[in-house]
């Protein structure tokens, strides 16, 4: 690491300089909901004349805010939870508990659910923030993974996590702390105008939990297997958009963010380059795009199994479909069993 | 059944979080901080503000429509 002391002034609170970006995303975040307020309480210099004007704002805020409110939590905040992006403890967790309140979270409960329940049971049984497994092993479908789990199947899991002490010792004590200083952030908007806070403030944050942080959470593993079924590196999909991975830092590839939680974001694409021939070799699932049109696929109204297969199995890169030739593995190797939830 | 896949050489990476592992092995990518990383990185929440308060100025029914039209292409291209 440089040394701090000899790092700009502003950067010298940073754990890494990239770190930057993560604040800077966050602060337009909240700039962003602070526009939308303040054009509803000025209605006249917008336009929102009437109920029709003003509900196309409050779709057109919800779509907007939900989007990158849903980011700066579950992939901007995630980061943080896996490796803090300040030197300074305090700053760590208070910076923490204001980024996520803008997306509808407790930051303790958000990092409670990511780091103690998927990562370290990613795909298993125990793993509850993952969609259920139909009996053939494929996920439940997209819509009712969104629609059903944020926020009541979270609430029902992290109430009966913090009561039986699954986080470690006091966490229902602490997660009683976090909740209340979390419900004064929260409820800022509704001293200012409650019909606003429910319209440019929950809304969107509906929006973030169901739709964005939803679908991102069901194609980042949708198709996969747990390393408990013997398929090293099946566990989570990898999206090389390179649009997507710049804008969203990084964040598709998940694999690689699965295998070393601790290495920070600005390295997975060389983690990607160095594991690459390893990744080919053992069938890792790998799509040439991103979440979004991941996302856009596996929810097809038409054609939902259509879509689920076309996303598992059909756009998986032939270079690391196990089934693919492939001058590096070993003859035995391609007539093992596909180990995929196609096959569990 | 047991694979035996070969061990990830992920030697020279920083497996632990926290400032005592924080940039020790990999030197900070190229232009980490430069203006298109950083507009590019914080591409969606400038979008939004942008869309947001350019409502001032061309009224909520192009706001929405801009809003949607972002949602659509980005799912086709993100």
């Amino acid at each position: 690491m440089a040394d701090p002391r000899r790092r700009p002034l502003l950067l010298r609170p940073f754990a890494r300089d990239e770190d930057v970006h993560c604040v800077v995303y966050h602060v337009v975040v909240l700039l962003a909901c602070g526009a939308a307020f303040w054009i509803w309480l000025h209605p006249d210099s917008a336009g929102l004349s009437g109920p029709l004007a003003k509900t196309a704002f409050v779709v057109a805020a919800a779509l907007l805010l939900g989007w990158i409110s849903g980011v700066d939590v579950g992939v901007n905040f995630h980061n943080h939870t896996h490796r803090r992006i300040f030197r300074a403890p305090w700053l760590n967790r208070w910076f923490g508990r204001l980024w996520t309140f803008s997306g509808g979270w407790p930051s303790f409960f958000w990092e409670h659910a990511h780091v103690r329940v998927h990562h370290a049971n990613v795909m298993e049984a125990d793993d509850w923030t993952l969609p259920r497994r139909r009996p053939d092993g494929r996920f439940e479908s997209v819509w009712r993974y969104c629609a059903l789990h944020w926020p009541w199947r979270y609430a029902a899991h992290l109430a009966h996590d913090f009561t039986t002490g699954r986080g470690g010792h006091q966490v229902g004590r602490r997660a009683l702390g976090e909740l209340i200083v979390f419900a004064f952030l929260y409820s800022i908007p509704f001293w200012i105008d409650v019909p606003m806070a429910l319209c440019l403030w929950v809304l969107p944050h509906f929006v973030a939990n169901c739709v964005t942080m939803g679908s991102g959470m069901y194609v980042q593993h949708a198709g996969g297997a747990p390393k408990s079924s013997g398929a090293r590196y099946q566990h989570s999909n990898t999206f090389l958009s390179r649009f997507f991975n710049l804008t969203i830092f990084n964040i598709g590839y998940h694999l690689e963010h699965h295998e070393l939680p601790g290495l920070h974001w600005a390295d997975l694409p060389a983690l990607h380059r160095r594991m690459r021939a390893t990744y080919a070799q053992e069938g890792a699932r790998v799509v040439p795009y991103g979440y979004y049109r991941a996302a856009r696929i596996v929810s097809s109204v038409l054609d939902p199994d259509g879509g689920y297969r076309r996303f598992t199995v059909d756009d998986q890169l032939p270079e690391f479909r196990r089934d693919a030739p492939h001058p590096q593995r070993e003859p035995e190797a391609s007539a093992r069993p596909r180990l995929t939830s196609r096959s569990a | 059944m047991t694979r035996t896949a070969p061990a990830p050489d992920v030697s020279t990476f920083s497996a632990c979080p926290g400032p005592s592992a924080v940039g020790r092995n990999l030197p900070p990518p190229a232009g980490s901080l430069g203006l298109g990383q950083f507009v590019g990185r914080s591409l969606f929440p400038l979008l939004a503000l942008t869309l947001i308060l350019g409502t001032l100025l061309w009224g909520p029914w192009v706001t929405l429509a801009l809003a949607v039209a972002s949602w659509a292409v980005v799912g086709r291209i993100g």
